[in-house]
């Protein structure tokens, strides 16, 4: 057991807050964890944040525990900001990168999981872009498995690092409203943050061109738009996905100048929020397409934040996954 | 052949025409219904006991996949031939888009050949309607009728020209062959890979809209008015197209269609693991889908049960739900899937044994299935409510991708007879 740490304390290596009732074995998604698992994670990751701002940034908490990233689809941004959370807790890692057309025609993901899994790694993080894959690792093999991202499913450190960003400057976000725009259909980070955002009670808004708005959007609980600006309207927070460059000019929409022009942040649209609003964004950006320069860089955008507390949420999760698999960290 | 006399005591006998009968004794010799009756000598022979048991004509399936010739590692007409006999089917329409396709009456005389060497099964072959399945120019159907092609389509690969599928239609008609079809079009399906609905949108999947489906139903009935000839929806999973099917059917249009267990008892929500034996060639659609086509079958609209029997090897299932060859085995738990549905109160049994029994037959205009003195002993003893499990002992495909492996099950064929002779004993 870990000592409970009081607000405000620097934590060291052995203050560490207790680790959740419900044990995080995997992290598949944000979809099937309660809001107590949430807040415990956003919890922990700010005490990981104090430890980020010291001058040496490391914990022994998992010496000895091996992480291996395994990315089936580019991300280097992702898989270095888990690198660095794994590196931060004195983890060993390793990385397997593949193109995941080459890995279908040769091995199954299944083979090549199970050699993986041969090595010995406690974690495994997956970065995948079929929907459903890390579920499939978890039955496979008997690592913890941690989702860097799968499909168009969920990415649920992403919407982890977002709604602990949201917290720090807006605090409780019940009632809050947040609207986010962009390829809902397509995008992972959406869904991880609809179901994630709901689960502490904010109320979410989702917004892009009806071609992008999946099928029944609203059963997730959510108010869609086929038009920005009602999103937009009195909203605490703006989230603006990235706009995948092979959907411009397809059938979703056509163009990325006319995306910028009705669905694109800019001054104007975002005098609809409330004075102040957050502006967000997962990176990378599209400058002059989803989000003009001037609002990216201006004094509303958290986007540097974001990535900041990118690694604090993802230390926050490596630990409490080992910790359930009784991997024994350094107390 | 061993023709041993075989003499079923005891058993309620199911034809469409009268539903279940008191218990009597059938008697089984040279091959045919020898006699029926109450408390018939027991003479020579064998004595199977049939209290508590439904004998009706073998279960005829309208789809299924042999892998034979080509893929004989999942597999062939023999196993193929056992599966069914375990599942109490006697005859199975295979499909035509193997390695090569059946589009030529000699792959159509050696899937015959190779069947009838095993003798287990009455295997019917889908003659392809298209040359090399391309969908372009009319494979020789009437050279695979006289080899014994019994139905044309081009398997699982949709119709993408109505202008062909009327020609065919029209053509086939000389030969009183259904042209069956898979209804579905892949412009508006695009790379989707489960219905488009909640799930798809929770699970983060590419969708495939029911309409995708339907638009192709709309559009074929139509293509089959023009044409007058028989056109076989091979299975339909939407309201709509059950809406359509029957509307059609009203106006005297000469459609037919199926389903298949797996959209009796399952919805898009089964999805919610990924399951990869979940991804099928149709997709699993809503509830609301579920109820119609349940509700189709009650009305007649829906003539008969498919196993949609599709065997897929480990390696090609040991993927992401993505890259995964779709499809199920199924054809030896069909009748315990249906069963599910009778047990639950959703569908008579009489409604569900004349979907398996009589109205596949009456999709291809075949004879046989009678159960009276003289006529052939194609025959399944059922019992509705023995356990068993589908596992690596009782398994007889060649492969073992179902949903349903490991499960205990309810209802199966304890005994099937082809030709009068046993194949199959649970």
């Amino acid at each position: 057991m870990l000592p409970q740490v009081e607000p405000g304390q620097t934590p060291g290596a052995d203050s560490l807050p207790q680790a959740p009732q419900e044990p995080l074995r995997h992290l598949l998604g944000l979809e099937h964890l309660s809001a107590e698992q949430i807040v415990n994670i956003l919890d922990l990751a700010a005490h990981m944040k104090a430890v980020n701002s010291r001058r040496i940034k490391k914990l022994p908490t998992l010496r000895g525990v091996t992480v291996l990233t395994f990315f089936v689809e580019n991300s280097t941004r992702t898989r270095m900001s888990f690198e660095l959370a794994a590196k931060r807790l004195s983890a060993d890692t390793m990385s397997f990168t593949a193109s995941s057309s080459s890995l279908a025609k040769g091995e199954t993901l299944i083979d090549t999981a199970r050699n993986l899994e041969a090595m010995g790694p406690d974690i495994v993080i997956i970065r995948h872009s079929c929907s459903g894959a890390p579920a499939l690792l978890a039955r496979t093999v008997n690592c913890g498995i941690v989702n860097a991202g799968d499909g168009s499913h969920e990415h649920p450190t992403q919407g982890l690092l977002d709604i602990f960003t949201l917290r720090e400057r807006l605090g409780d976000l019940r009632g809050k409203k947040v609207a986010i725009v962009g390829d809902i259909a397509h995008s992972r980070v959406a869904r991880s943050n609809i179901f994630g955002l709901q689960k502490l009670g904010a109320d979410v808004h989702v917004a892009g061109p009806a071609t992008m708005l999946p099928h029944a959007i609203e059963q997730l609980g959510c108010t869609a738009w086929p038009r920005v600006e009602p999103a937009m309207e009195g909203a605490d927070a703006v989230m603006m996905l990235r706009i995948q460059r092979e959907r411009q000019g397809n059938d979703l929409i056509p163009s990325s100048h006319e995306y910028h022009r009705f669905f694109g942040l800019d001054e104007r649209r975002l005098r609809l929020a409330k004075p102040g609003a957050l502006v967000m964004h997962p990176g990378p950006m599209n400058r002059g397409v989803e989000i003009a320069p001037e609002v990216a860089d201006g004094d509303q955008s958290v986007i540097l934040q974001q990535v900041e507390n990118g690694v604090a949420v993802r230390m926050a999760v490596l630990y409490l996954v080992a910790a359930s698999r009784g991997l024994e960290p350094q107390g | 052949m061993s023709q041993q006399p075989l003499l079923l005591r005891q058993v309620r006998i199911f034809t469409s025409e009268n539903g279940l009968s008191e218990p009597m004794d059938l008697r089984v010799a040279g091959g045919r219904i020898d006699a029926i009756g109450a408390n018939l000598p027991s003479a020579s022979g064998e004595v199977v006991e049939g209290a508590g048991r439904i004998l009706a004509p073998g279960f005829v399936d309208l789809r299924a996949c042999a892998r034979e010739p080509g893929d004989e590692h999942e597999e062939d007409l023999v196993s193929l031939s056992d599966a069914a006999n375990a599942g109490g089917f006697t005859a199975v329409v295979v499909n035509p888009d193997t390695t090569p396709g059946n589009d030529d009456h000699a792959v159509t005389e050696l899937i015959l050949r190779r069947a009838r060497e095993y003798g287990h099964c009455d295997v019917l072959p889908q003659g392809a309607l298209s040359h090399r399945l391309k969908g372009e120019t009319l494979a020789p159907m009437g050279e695979m009728s006289e080899a014994g092609a019994v139905c044309f389509g081009d398997g699982d690969r949709p119709m993408t020209s109505p202008r062909l599928l009327r020609r065919a239609l029209e053509y086939a008609r000389g030969f009183d062959r259904p042209i069956f079809t898979h209804a579905i079009d892949p412009d508006l399906a695009g790379t989707g890979a489960i219905h488009e609905g909640p799930w798809s949108t929770r699970l983060g999947m590419r969708g495939i809209p029911a309409a995708a489906e339907h638009v192709i139903v709309a559009r074929d009935i139509a293509v089959a008015q023009l044409a007058n000839a028989r056109l076989h929806f091979a299975r339909v999973t939407t309201a709509k197209s059950v809406a359509l099917i029957r509307a059609a059917k009203a106006e005297g249009i000469c459609v037919t269609a199926s389903v298949t267990p797996w959209h009796l008892t399952l919805t898009d929500a089964a999805l919610v693991d990924y399951d990869v034996n979940l991804k099928l060639v149709a997709p699993l659609r809503t509830e609301a889908d579920r109820q119609a086509l349940l509700a189709g079958l009650v009305d007649g609209t829906i003539d008969a049960i498919c196993s949609d029997h599709m065997p897929v090897n480990i390696a090609g299932k040991a993927l992401e739900f993505d890259y995964a060859a779709p499809g199920a085995i199924a054809i030896q738990t069909t009748f315990a899937q249906v069963l599910t549905r009778v047990h639950a109160g959703e569908l008579p049994l009489a409604v569900a044994l004349d979907a398996l029994t009589t109205g596949p037959r009456r999709v291809l205009h075949i004879t046989g299935g009678r159960v009276e003195p003289g006529a052939v002993a194609d025959l399944a003893l059922l019992d509705p409510t023995a356990k068993w499990t589908l596992d690596a002992r009782s398994n007889k495909s060649k492969s073992r991708n179902t949903v349903l492996w490991g499960q205990e099950l309810t209802g199966r064929a304890v005994l099937t007879v082809f030709r009068g002779k046993v194949v199959w004993r649970a």
